[in-house]
């Protein structure tokens, strides 16, 4: 009978071992039970397990804390502390309400402000150097250009390029895999200062024709594939299938981007490679010389864009790079995460408004209720003073509580914030036990401390020695502004996390072109000397999109060289036939390689006309597709299939045909116009590494590891790299935004909730202060629907 | 107290156990300061307290019946010592003394 009524028996049988066997104990275990029991017969079981627990809570302090809640405190400061301890107790309830809000409170200020200081103040990848500047970022460069560039720019001490590729890499007798890597000009390495753990930097011969291959490894790689051993340096290893002797071994941060880079190598300056002038695959970083600033750099790259169409009329129009830009890099990363910080940052801070003001509500409850026991000390000849100051230090109690437990939450808070963003934000990191971090932190705690004390003693002296009377309409006024300004703030938090949540559906709401749902896109790398041998390189892609098509669950499946929203194509001037274009004045199109399956696998819509086939594998283009971008440029209102175009810079008059026409897909970001696109067959070109799209009937994730097998056993060389939904792909093009809205959404939430407590508690005051009154008017014969109380 | 008068706290107890006569064990005597004094002590202050006085002779206590519904606990019956009602009586007098010709001011308020 009594089981289900009975307290929780597992804080009861803690009670029953913390309080002992006492006489007292026991009986005062027997009241609880019995309490509860008659409780339980009309209150719902949560309320009653939670009285209970700050039944048990408040025995246990009064134990652990000693005898005598009402004799009057001693007169020092240790006195006042265990007074402080004493009365917090009594209320246990309410006090961890109170230290809980403050921790929320500073600890996500805490959070947010420390993450923003490690971005803003701790060095990115670039070094802090004003001076390094990214040249034209989002724009890329060929190994040709970037010769003459270091020839003529006479104002950057340093130039140099690199490009983020997946590279196979095989060490030992571990399989190969493909790893994110970076080829880098080994002046970049100089340029920042960067030493390796292990081993040394690449230098300038490195970079030589001809010049034995050398790789710098990461720590990580270092660590999983060698087992830490000293002695790597020197060693060979396989990348993208070629021996490579390892030179270093790179620790973390320092030189990225990101710190998911696993080997680096050295970008060679052959100009006798093929692919030394077309290939403009380089982001290009400078450090300007002492003393030049960044406007010489500036002008600089736009002098270069008029010697490259002076050059190359043929590839360059006139206005080549003029529109250039250059900007510090470490800005420029910065620039993208400054935004979304500090709007956080402004929620943080409102929410920390209202939680205080919240806290400042709850205790101003509670003076309500502490009116006696302060009348009383003060009848008992206690000074004005001494009252106040035992306020001010219960203030402090609970700043103090509060501020430990927001140092408690705030670093697995920070690091999860700056894990949160994507990966545009390598820079984004916290940096823990920064002074600026300190001071904040002791800036928010006092604010608080002035808050969680100063409305107690304004209750205290407002309602001292001016009658009763006067305290309660002083009382009642001020919890009402309190909630007031609460729910001001946390109105203004919900409308700026409703703005951000329509804009990000707005961002939602744009045609993607394609339907990322259930579709996953999986990195193949084959090693280099697959180059060399066009038909194996043929036989394997092939080969591996139709043993992924014969997997259960697969619907569609196609190979291409760049994925929409994550890799940019090459583009490629465009000479339609029989329009006598001027070729410095040719529409630029990306061109993109890709097989028949890949529009169907991706979700791309036919507009008219057919797709590429299985017939277009020559060693020339025989047909390609075109967006309707493209086709619009070219014959406006017209339909593009059948027509014909040139689209080889190197054979300006060898036209191919159109044979269809596909909706615009946005392959760069969501918020930049789709761009013209000419999709030619990957089979006519020799594109190494592409990425294998997989349709799945349902979930696409358990995919990954049956299409890995399908991609090893299409040829056993070829390691798959990243498997990734192209859903996830999509969310990354959101960026911060996405993180940010829901960032901004669940401050706002708790601010709002916040701000419902504290008109609960001002409401359930209210009613518990009338109720006497209430009572006696009712006593009296007054009518039980109240005229005007 | 070292001046021989109660707190407050230990009053109301006092009056408590007094008003609830046979029936006054913990929980009844909580219950009498709910409903009369308005005033819910913690189980901690309570406990504490009553120890207190226990020690101090102000309070004397008797084991009781267990119930199922007490998990098996017996209730402690409570009653005033002589020498607690003598000190209940020795501050309702100082108390009364005090008030003599001040309850008109009150009503001002």
């Amino acid at each position: 009978m009594s089981a289900p009524l009975g307290p929780p028996a597992r804080i009861e049988a803690l009670l029953e071992r913390l309080l002992g066997d006492g006489l007292w104990a026991r009986a005062a275990l027997g009241d609880l039970a019995e309490a509860y029991h008659r409780r339980r017969r009309v209150r719902p079981r949560l309320v009653c397990d939670l009285w209970y627990l700050g039944q048990a809570l408040s025995l246990l302090a009064h134990r652990a804390l000693g005898d005598d809640g009402s004799a009057p405190p001693r007169g020092d400061l240790v006195g006042d502390v265990r007074w402080a301890l004493r009365v917090s107790v009594r209320r246990p309830l309410l006090s961890v309400g109170v230290v809980t809000t403050l921790a929320l409170g500073l600890g996500a200020n805490l959070a947010v402000f420390s993450v923003i200081d490690g971005t803003f103040r701790a060095s990115s990848w670039w070094s802090d150097s004003e001076r390094t500047l990214l040249i034209w970022p989002g724009h890329t460069f060929s190994r040709g250009q970037m010769s003459i560039f270091t020839e003529r720019a006479g104002s950057f001490e340093t130039l140099g390029a690199y490009r983020l590729e997946a590279m196979t890499v095989a060490a030992g007798a571990g399989e190969a895999e493909s790893l994110a890597g970076v080829t880098l000009s080994p002046e970049l390495f100089r340029a920042l200062r960067v030493q390796p753990l292990l081993g040394r930097a690449f230098d300038p011969d490195d970079a030589r024709p001809g010049a034995e291959p050398t790789v710098i490894v990461s720590e990580g790689l270092w660590r999983r594939v060698f087992g830490a051993d000293p002695s790597v340096v020197g060693r060979r290893i396989e990348v993208n299938g070629l021996p490579y002797t390892v030179v270093g071994v790179q620790g973390r941060g320092g030189l990225a981007p990101g710190t998911q880079t696993d080997v680096w190598i050295p970008l060679v300056m052959d100009p006798y490679d093929a692919d030394f002038w077309p290939e403009h695959d380089l982001t290009v970083v400078g450090v300007l010389r002492e003393g030049a600033a960044a406007s010489d750099g500036q002008a600089e790259l736009r002098a270069l864009g008029a010697t490259l169409s002076g050059m190359f009329p043929f590839f360059y129009r006139p206005d080549y790079l003029q529109d250039g830009t250059v900007t510090v890099a470490a800005e420029h990363e910065r620039g993208l995460v400054r935004t979304p910080l500090f709007l956080l940052l402004g929620g943080t801070v409102l929410l920390l408004l209202v939680a205080a003001l919240n806290v400042g509500n709850m205790l101003l409850a509670r003076s309500v209720e502490r009116r006696a026991e302060l009348a009383v000390r003060r009848a008992l000849g206690a000074a004005r003073g001494r009252i106040v100051r035992q306020l001010v230090t219960e203030g402090a109690m609970f700043a103090v509580l509060g501020t430990m437990a927001a140092l408690a939450l705030a670093g697995p808070a920070a690091s999860a914030l700056a894990g949160l963003f994507p990966r545009e934000v390598a820079v984004v990191r916290s940096a823990w036990s920064a002074p600026a971090v300190a001071s904040f932190l002791a800036m928010t705690s006092l604010g608080c401390w002035a808050m969680v004390a100063g409305v107690p003693v304004a209750a205290f002296l407002l309602g001292d020695g001016r009658g009763l009377g006067a305290g309660i309409r002083s009382r009642s006024v001020a919890p009402r502004s309190l909630v007031a300004a609460q729910s001001a703030l946390a109105t203004v938090l919900l409308v700026a996390a409703a703005f951000l949540v329509a804009s990000v559906s707005n961002l939602r709401r744009i045609p993607l072109g394609f339907r990322p749902a259930s579709v996953l896109a999986a990195d193949v790398a084959p090693p280099a000397d697959f180059t060399a041998d066009r038909d194996r390189l043929r036989r394997f892609q092939e080969a591996a999109v139709e043993r992924a098509l014969g997997l259960p669950g697969v619907e569609a499946a196609g190979m291409t060289a760049a994925v929409p929203l994550d890799d940019l194509p090459p583009t490629t001037p465009i000479n339609p036939e029989g329009s006598e274009v001027d070729v410095s004045r040719a529409i630029q199109a990306s061109r993109l390689a890709v097989d028949a399956g890949f529009f169907e696998a991706m979700g791309i819509r036919l507009e008219s006309g057919r797709l590429l086939g299985t017939t277009e594998r020559g060693r020339e283009p025989t047909a390609v597709v075109i967006n309707r971008t493209l086709g619009e440029l070219l014959w406006p209102g017209e339909d593009p299939v059948g027509r014909r175009i040139a689209i080889d810079p190197h054979a300006w008059d060898r036209f191919v045909p159109i044979v269809g026409v596909v909706g615009d897909v946005r392959a760069e970001t969501l918020v930049d116009p789709p761009r013209p696109t000419v999709f030619v067959s990957l089979f006519e070109r020799t594109e190494r590494a592409t990425t294998l799209v997989v349709r799945g009937s349902s979930d696409a994730g358990r995919l990954a590891p049956a299409l890995r097998r399908a991609v090893g056993e299409a040829d056993a060389a070829v390691p798959t790299g990243a498997i990734r939904p192209m859903e996830a792909v999509v969310r990354e093009a959101f960026g911060a935004a996405w993180v940010t809205m829901g960032l901004l959404v669940v401050l706002a939430l708790m601010a709002t909730l916040l701000a419902g407590f504290g008109i609960h508690a001002v409401l359930s005051n209210h009613v518990a202060r009338q109720r006497r009154d209430l009572g006696v008017r009712i006593a009296l014969g007054a009518d039980r629907q109240p005229s005007e109380s | 107290m070292t001046n021989g008068f109660l707190g407050e706290f230990e009053q109301m107890v006092l009056l408590a156990i007094m008003r609830r006569g046979q029936e006054a064990y913990g929980l009844a005597v909580m219950d009498e300061l709910q409903e009369v004094a308005g005033r819910m002590p913690s189980s901690g202050s309570l406990y504490t307290t009553l120890d207190r006085m226990e020690r101090k002779g102000l309070v004397a206590s008797t084991e009781g019946e267990a119930s199922a519904e007490r998990g098996g606990r017996p209730r402690r019956y409570l009653e005033v010592t002589p020498e607690g009602r003598a000190q209940l009586a020795r501050c309702r007098t100082t108390l009364l003394r005090l008030w003599d010709g001040l309850e008109a001011s009150l009503d001002r308020s």
